[in-house]
């Protein structure tokens, strides 16, 4: 009843929204269903810990939980397990009420405890929201030891490096009474032991599967920069709800400028255009690592793993370009409307697709810029680097339509293919048969002909049979 | 300790804009240079005055550049002097400015006066030649959309200027290999810097008559900008590049399977931070360390190397370095001799907002200064900028005086035009050093000193 009165609500304030959502609903179906008989093999529907597993996937994300079901094969279940081991990891980092020297222990051997059968852990605070997964956490550990040897191993190595890396600023926290991230430096290497570890995982596990490209596992920085721009937006976004329960991730460096002495400052001191200048700060950060989500996407050839990988940096653009110079983001949480999202998710299909996604926010964050701000030219320049990352990788003279490519006549590189396809056919003068247009098709002819003469056929013998069946009445 | 001899250079327009940083970067690096030019603006370097469209003056100057240089023994004793006779490099940056009154003298000076600097060259037996071209060569008033040094010249000519340019510099290209001169072209675009007496004028003028909050056009359009510096440090590339191509290897493997990778991103203007991996990280607030701390801590703090190949780069076929171009191309484009390079500070901007961040390194930091930047700004659709243009040329015919707001101007504000600098960053190792907040800020610092604001 909810969805209705909203729906309709959305009918009336924004109608081009409400069509969005409903090609949406209709037309973007799920690819894979792991419940399906045939798909128990490799997604674990049959087994009651897997359909835990399952369920507390749907739980603790609501954003990734549809992308991952998507995944071909053993990688669905694969990445399930990779997401709820790192969640539960997670669960007890975030925990304020368990003190540090249970903490410490607790973290440093969270790899082992992964795999111990029968393990959980109760003692979450009650207002953990993930706590469920830990008390059933056996459920987990059950499904870890199922998975292929290589995947497991990765799964584990990841998880003992992003523990350390937690449990050092956890500690750093407890002890040192140092709240906040001095450098930048430090801001990157907190969301590299947080996130891009978890780029480096999931790519070691893409080129494992045999999927990707088995080199591709080695371009860490890539990687890393995958996950670095995702968790930098959501710091940027949640900072009003970090700030009041306490988590400084902003570095100092960045905004402890124009008299602000504590993060809340930026919106207590009512100094809305210097806080909005520190925030474009944070979002200039992140967008350096734009171009190399797209060169990352630009490598991949698995159409689900892709998908997987840019409906959330495409969500990520939307958010920056949501939170630039936007105050309200000081005072509560914003988000992306559902129709953007639904929207984004219906059209990352492929890596030009993305990097026009990418290139419309990019214009979005440059039109809302201030010349005032110190950022301005740097923020510019940055998106004029993702605008540049279009046109060096599609180039946008080329016009794919229906009749084949054509050239952008008013763009001075039409000029150059128009050159080299001249050289191209004197260099192979056999070959320019091919790349004659009006060639005559005839595989497609032999199709169109035998389909006519099997309707005809197929027409007289209907015809004969009704008249010998009922010609005699 | 190089084998090499030094290059002798002689700076042809040395005392312009763009030559004098040349002289500048040459004598920052201890190089001998003299200066060739119309009128003598420094006396720090021998000077030699005279007429470039006449072969016979340059000729001279050729000759007369000598100096004293400590010549290496075989047995590697150095106990002599000798004197070396004649320019053995020579950079020619000389070029009317833009916007001059009679067009005329840009046939005169960058067709004639080149043909001339060649003909000199050769006959002096001078062994490089390098040439401040101009990224407009390729210009005919179409968008210029990341273009790279294949595109052909215009079929027709956009202007007087930019032909002139074109025909100076297929002269130069022709001449490479020509008894025994090896000759090389830069394209810069947009230069700026302190020295520069266009650019900077006019923006200043904009902004005396408060101008500054008038945008014609979407500012979606990208733009190129080169700051003086890099522009003279690429010249010192290409000269100490320019080397006679090899018969039996002529393209450096190495070169040519680094095109399957990446180069970083320019970052002169946003600046470089290494983005941390397991291997290659801080160390951070550890309690123990890891096991490979000292390497991983190495590797992250290594010093940033602009040209070294990143990741595996899938190109298109209609990319310059794809299998298919280099298949295709006339000439070899990863050598140095007889090619042209676009010279740009590689981060192009949309249009407006280098205007916008010269306006406010002007304002002076007072609350009236601070008051024109916060004044809303006014955007001008590009087809209503056309119109008001074409009346405003209208009024000044009538009144008889020059429109300052014309159809030319708009449709120059509302174009694309920005360049492809991959093959100066591969095949000259060029990387521009100065961004574009450093360039801008120096620009304004000179031009305030030269003119006396505050």
């Amino acid at each position: 009843m909810g969805k209705i009165t909203s729906m309709l609500g959305l009918l009336l304030t924004h109608p081009t929204e409400f069509r969005t959502l409903v090609q949406f609903y209709l037309f973007h179906e799920q690819k894979r269903d792991i419940t399906a008989q045939q798909e128990h093999p490799t997604s674990g529907w049959d087994r009651s810990t897997m359909r835990r597993c399952w369920d507390f996937l749907d739980m603790t994300s609501r954003s990734f939980s549809a992308v991952i079901k998507e995944l071909d094969g053993d990688l669905a279940r694969t990445i399930c397990i990779y997401y709820l081991v790192l969640r539960g990891l997670d669960t007890i980092e975030d925990d304020m009420t368990i003190p540090d020297e249970i903490k410490q222990p607790l973290l440093r051997s969270f790899h082992d405890k992964t795999v111990t059968p029968g393990w959980t852990f109760t003692e979450s605070g009650p207002n953990e929201k993930d706590r469920q997964l830990l008390v059933e956490y056996s459920a987990v550990v059950g499904e870890v030891n199922l998975l292929a040897p290589e995947y497991k191993e990765i799964i584990l190595n990841i998880c003992a490096k992003m523990e350390v890396g937690m449990a050092d600023y956890a500690h750093k926290a407890a002890t040192a009474g140092l709240v906040y991230l001095e450098t930048v430096a430090e801001y990157d290497l907190y969301c590299h032991y947080v996130a891009g570890l978890v780029g480096e995982g999931l790519t070691r596990i893409w080129s494992a599967s045999g999927k990707e490209a088995p080199w591709l596992c080695e371009e860490l920085e890539l990687a890393n920069s995958m996950g670095l721009l995702l968790q930098k937006t959501n710091i940027i976004r949640d900072f009003r709800e970090d700030v009041e329960e306490q988590r400084f991730f902003w570095p100092k460096e960045i905004w402890a400028k124009y008299g602000f002495e504590e993060m809340k400052d930026l919106y207590e001191k009512g100094d809305v255009e210097h806080a909005t200048w520190i925030q474009s700060g944070m979002i200039l950060d992140a967008l350096r690592h734009a171009c190399d989500a797209l060169d990352y996407l630009r490598l991949l050839k698995t159409q689900t793993v892709f998908v997987f990988c840019a409906v959330p940096v495409c969500m990520a653009m939307a958010t920056l370009s949501l939170c630039f110079m936007n105050p309200e983001m000081f005072q509560r949480n914003i988000k992306i409307r559902k129709a953007e999202a639904a929207k984004l998710i219906m059209q990352a299909t492929n890596t030009r697709e993305v990097a026009l996604i990418f290139r419309d926010y990019a214009r979005k964050i440059h039109d809302k810029a201030k010349p005032q701000d110190p950022n301005f030219l740097r923020v510019s320049v940055m998106c004029c680097k993702i605008e540049q990352w279009y046109e060096q990788n599609y180039p946008s003279f080329v016009i794919m339509g229906e009749n084949g490519i054509t050239y952008d006549p008013s763009d001075k590189r039409t000029a150059v293919a128009k050159i080299e396809e001249k050289r191209a056919m004197q260099n192979n003068p056999t070959n320019s048969s091919r790349s004659e247009p009006e060639m005559f098709p005839w595989e497609l002819a032999t199709y169109v002909v035998s389909a006519f003469v099997l309707v005809l056929g197929l027409s007289v013998g209907v015809v004969y049979t009704i008249l010998k069946v009922y010609g005699d009445e | 300790m190089s084998t090499q001899q030094k290059d002798v250079y002689l700076v042809i327009g040395g005392s312009g804009f763009v030559g004098r940083h040349i002289v500048d970067h040459l004598l920052a690096r201890g190089d001998v240079v003299s200066v060739f030019d119309i009128v003598q603006r420094h006396h720090d370097v021998p000077f030699y005055a005279g007429d470039i469209t006449d072969e016979q003056q340059v000729l001279n100057a050729i000759r007369k550049v000598s100096m004293f240089v400590g010549c290496i023994r075989l047995d590697g004793v150095n106990n002599r002097s000798c004197l070396q006779s004649g320019a053995t490099c020579i950079i020619h940056t000389a070029s009317p400015p833009h916007g001059a009154k009679d067009p005329s003298i840009y046939h005169k000076v960058n067709v004639d006066g080149t043909r001339a600097v060649i003909d000199a060259a050769v006959a002096a037996g001078v062994p490089k030649l390098v040439y401040t071209s101009s990224a407009g060569v390729a210009f005919d008033g179409s968008d210029v959309i990341n273009l790279d040094e294949r595109a052909p010249y215009p079929e027709k000519p956009f202007d007087a200027y930019n032909d002139s340019k074109a025909k100076g510099e297929a002269l130069i290209l022709e001449a490479n290999g020509k008894g025994g001169l090896l000759t090389v072209a830069l394209r810069p675009a947009g230069i700026f810097g302190p020295g520069d007496r266009q650019m900077m004028v006019g923006l200043y003028q904009a902004y005396q008559r408060g101008q500054t909050h008038f945008q014609v056009g979407n500012n979606n359009n990208l733009f190129d900008y080169t700051y003086v510096g890099n522009l003279a440090q690429a010249h010192l590339l290409a000269a100490d590049k320019l080397v006679p191509p090899s018969d039996t290897k002529p393209v450096d493997p190495e070169l040519r399977s680094s095109l399957g990778y990446a180069l970083p991103s320019v970052s002169a203007t946003t600046g470089f931070r290494r983005v941390p991996t397991c291997l290659a990280r801080p160390l951070g607030p550890y309690v123990t360390p890891p096991p490979n701390a000292s390497a991983i801590e190495a590797a992250f703090n290594a010093p940033h190397d602009p040209h070294e190949p990143t990741h595996p780069v899938r190109r298109s076929r209609f990319d310059q370095f794809s299998e298919n171009s280099l298949e295709l191309a006339s000439s070899n484009p990863l050598q140095v001799a007889g090619q042209a390079f676009f010279i740009t500070n590689g981060e192009p901007v949309y249009f407006w907002d280098f205007m916008r961040v010269v306006w406010l390194a002007l304002d002076p930091p007072t609350e009236e200064g601070r008051k024109r930047a916060q004044r809303a700004r006014w955007v001008i659709p590009r087809m209503f900028g056309m119109v008001l243009g074409f009346l405003a040329e209208c009024w000044a015919g009538l009144i008889g005086k020059e429109a300052g707001f014309t159809r030319y101007r708009v449709g120059y504000s509302c174009a694309t035009r920005y360049h492809n600098i991959e093959k100066a960053r591969r095949v000259l190792g060029y990387e521009p050093q100065v961004g574009l907040e450093e360039g801008v800020s120096k620009m304004v610092e000179w031009f305030k000193a030269e003119n006396g604001l505050a």
